[in-house]
Parts: structure tokens; C-alpha cells; sequence
């Protein structure tokens, strides 16, 4: 009997995304909605190992046979729940670093520039919402305050430890939620051909 | 009742975990509140949060203090979810077995999400203006329906890990 495919390019690539949408400025903004960008990155993970399955070999006899989606899959090595939480925290933990080495390279690659680049780009985004009249304008110098405070905090080598930690604990959680989530989405087994393969 | 028994433990686990989480959001400003070294312990609280939050002022619970009111660890739309997530999780257990549970159809998260999408959506584009009341429906709804996603490929998770021998393909996904 084959053995499951391995888990290491769905981990790699899911923390990959995971660290850039938590590490590029601007695009971590996402993860000020509930860590959506963490959850997707566990969810994708977990979809990107049933697509390792493609090609396996699979056995005629139909009792060993489950189909995920229009994949068929040996069931005594079909993905289980264990593997969508595996899958979650290893791409959680992987994120955690890529999105740390992605905001030290960024301070380390532009400086003082970074902070001027992000400054700009967050006051434009403010005048255009400030427009919009949707958030109220006392926020913003409050927002602004915290920005000031993150771009502190991340050109010091005890913020960068701190915020490593902190991410180590927050990204693991939420993306294995993901990979839970993911497999509930995903996972979903059938001991029939589905109607439509090719699709 | 013994198959019921194995998944007790991890689901009191999960409820012990996610009350922690909450009462930590609460814990931010109570700490804050109580002065002195509690005032580190506040500090690191909202430090962690900020992670995933955007904690302003005007978008959050506040808890009346001596030095004027401090906002929880994390948004009123944040808390909701979180708080709804331990209630739902607290009695899903009174609805449903645990050998039984199954995963519902994916297009009940969908709609559960749909509302706070909407909500964040027209908000920022200026069509419609989000309330303190909104926010709060909105992330209830999804964080009730969140633990019927969680729950059953937790529990099967946590038993898969424990028992490697659980026969494959336990869980097959409700229509």
C-alpha cells in the first residue's frame, strides 16, 4: 500500500501566502478581520494536499475507494481530520516566520524609508475612507497613533521577538481553525463517482 | 456511551480554550483598571490583540474605570464572534450527540458570513453606515454558526490523533 503524499508543499506554499498577506503593509489588513487572511492560508493548505492526491494510484475494488470532490482516493490513505489540524498549525507556524522575515527584509531593504512609504500610503487610504464618511474621524488619529507605534516597534530587535512570539501563539490557532474549516468545506467524502468528473 | 465518553475530554478542552481567550479580551482593561504590575500584564494584552484586531476606541466595549473607560482587548464585531463561538459551543452538546454530529452544508457558512460581509462592505464604500447594533448581529450570527464547522472535524481530529487505529472515513458530511 502507497503511502499518504507528503505534507510539505501544502505547508510550504499555505505559509508562504499566509506570511504575505500577514507580512506585506497594506495587505495585513485583512488580518484585522479576524485573522481571515491566517484561516484562508489553513484552509488552502488543507486544499492543496487533497490536490496531492491526484494521480495516486487507486484500487478497483470500490471498497477501498472514496471519491473527494472528482478526486478519486485510496480510502486507507484518504486525508482525515488529523491531517486538516496538522496541515493547519505547521502552515500556521511556517506563516508566523515567512511573515516575520518578510517585515525584518522590508526594514532592512528600505530603512526609514519603509515607515515614510507606509506613512503615505496610510493617509491616502484615510483621506479616501474619510470621504466615504464611514469611519469617524477621531479614529483615524487613533489608528494613526498605533501606526506609529507598530512602525516603532518593528525597527527594534525586542518588538520584532515580541511580535514573533505573539504570532507563533495567534497564527497556529487560526490557521488550524482554517484547516478544520477547510476540511469540513473540502473533505467532503463520497463512495460514488460524482456526476460530473471532468469538471 | 463509551463513543461519546472519548470525545468529552477534547470538547471540555476546547470549551476551557476559548473561554481563556475570551476572558482574556475582558482581562485588558480589568488589568488596566487594577493598576500597578497588572498595568504590564494590560499592556502585553493589548499588544497580543493587536494582531488581529484594530481596536479603536469607537468600535469597541468599554468597562467604566477611576481614569475613564477602557475598551476590551478586541471590537465589539470581534467580541461577538468570539462570544458567540463559547455560547454555541457550550450548547451544542444539549442539541446534538457527538458520535452523530456531522458537518453541515458549506452554503449555511456562506450565509452566515454573507451579512457581515455586507455589513463591512457597504460600510467602507460609504453606502451605508455599519451601527454598534449591526456589527454585533452580524458577528453573532457567523460566530454561532462557526462551532458546527469546528467541532465535528475537531473531534475527530483529536480522536484520529489519539486512536490511530480509527477506522478512516469516519466522518461523512451531512447533505
Amino acid at each position: 500500500m502507497q503511502d499518504k503524499p507528503s505534507k510539505q508543499r501544502p505547508v510550504l506554499f499555505a505559509g508562504l501566502v499566509i506570511g504575505a498577506i500577514s507580512g506585506v503593509p497594506g495587505l495585513n489588513l485583512i488580518n484585522c478581520c479576524c485573522c481571515a487572511g491566517i484561516i484562508f492560508g489553513g484552509a488552502l493548505a488543507y486544499y492543496l494536499n487533497i490536490q496531492e492526491y491526484r494521480g495516486l494510484a487507486v484500487p478497483d475494488d470500490p471498497q477501498f475507494k472514496v471519491w473527494i470532490g472528482t478526486i478519486p482516493v485510496d480510502l486507507r490513505i484518504a486525508p482525515e481530520a488529523s491531517d486538516a489540524l496538522i496541515l493547519g498549525i505547521l502552515s500556521g507556524i511556517v506563516g508566523a516566520l515567512v511573515a516575520t522575515l518578510i517585515k525584518v527584509t522590508i526594514m532592512l531593504v528600505l530603512g526609514p524609508l519603509e515607515g515614510e512609504l507606509v506613512r503615505k500610503l496610510w493617509e491616502k487610504l484615510a483621506a479616501y475612507v474619510e470621504r466615504q464618511g464611514s469611519v469617524p474621524s477621531g479614529s483615524f488619529d487613533q489608528l494613526k497613533e498605533q501606526l506609529e507605534k507598530s512602525i516603532e516597534d518593528s525597527r527594534r530587535f525586542g518588538g520584532i521577538l515580541r511580535e514573533l512570539f505573539f504570532s507563533l501563539i495567534i497564527y497556529p490557532i487560526f490557521s488550524m481553525l482554517g484547516g478544520l474549516i477547510g476540511y469540513g468545506l473540502f473533505g467532503r467524502k463520497s463512495m460514488t463517482q460524482p456526476a460530473n468528473p471532468s469538471h | 456511551m463509551q463513543e461519546s465518553n472519548q470525545y468529552r475530554r477534547p470538547y471540555f478542552l476546547l470549551v476551557g480554550l476559548v473561554a481563556l481567550w475570551c476572558s482574556l479580551i475582558v482581562a485588558a482593561p480589568l488589568a488596566k483598571i487594577a493598576g500597578g504590575s497588572a498595568s504590564l500584564l494590560s499592556s502585553s494584552l493589548y499588544s497580543f490583540f493587536s494582531g488581529i484586531c484594530h481596536q479603536l476606541d469607537q468600535r469597541s466595549f468599554h468597562i467604566a474605570g477611576p481614569f475613564g473607560d477602557m475598551k476590551f482587548g478586541v471590537c465589539i464585531r470581534c467580541c461577538s464572534i468570539y462570544g458567540s463561538f463559547l455560547v454555541s459551543l457550550l450548547f451544542l452538546p444539549l442539541l446534538r450527540d457527538f458520535p452523530g454530529l456531522r458537518v453541515p452544508n458549506p452554503k449555511f457558512l456562506f450565509f452566515a458570513l454573507l451579512p457581515m460581509l455586507l455589513d463591512v462592505v457597504l460600510s467602507d464604500s460609504g453606502i451605508y453606515p455599519s451601527s454598534s447594533i449591526s456589527r454585533i448581529v452580524t458577528g453573532i450570527l457567523l460566530g454561532s454558526v462557526l462551532p458546527l464547522y469546528v467541532i465535528p472535524p475537531y473531534l475527530e481530529a483529536v480522536s484520529q490523533l489519539r486512536h490511530r487505529s480509527f477506522k478512516r472515513g469516519d466522518l461523512f458530511h451531512a447533505g
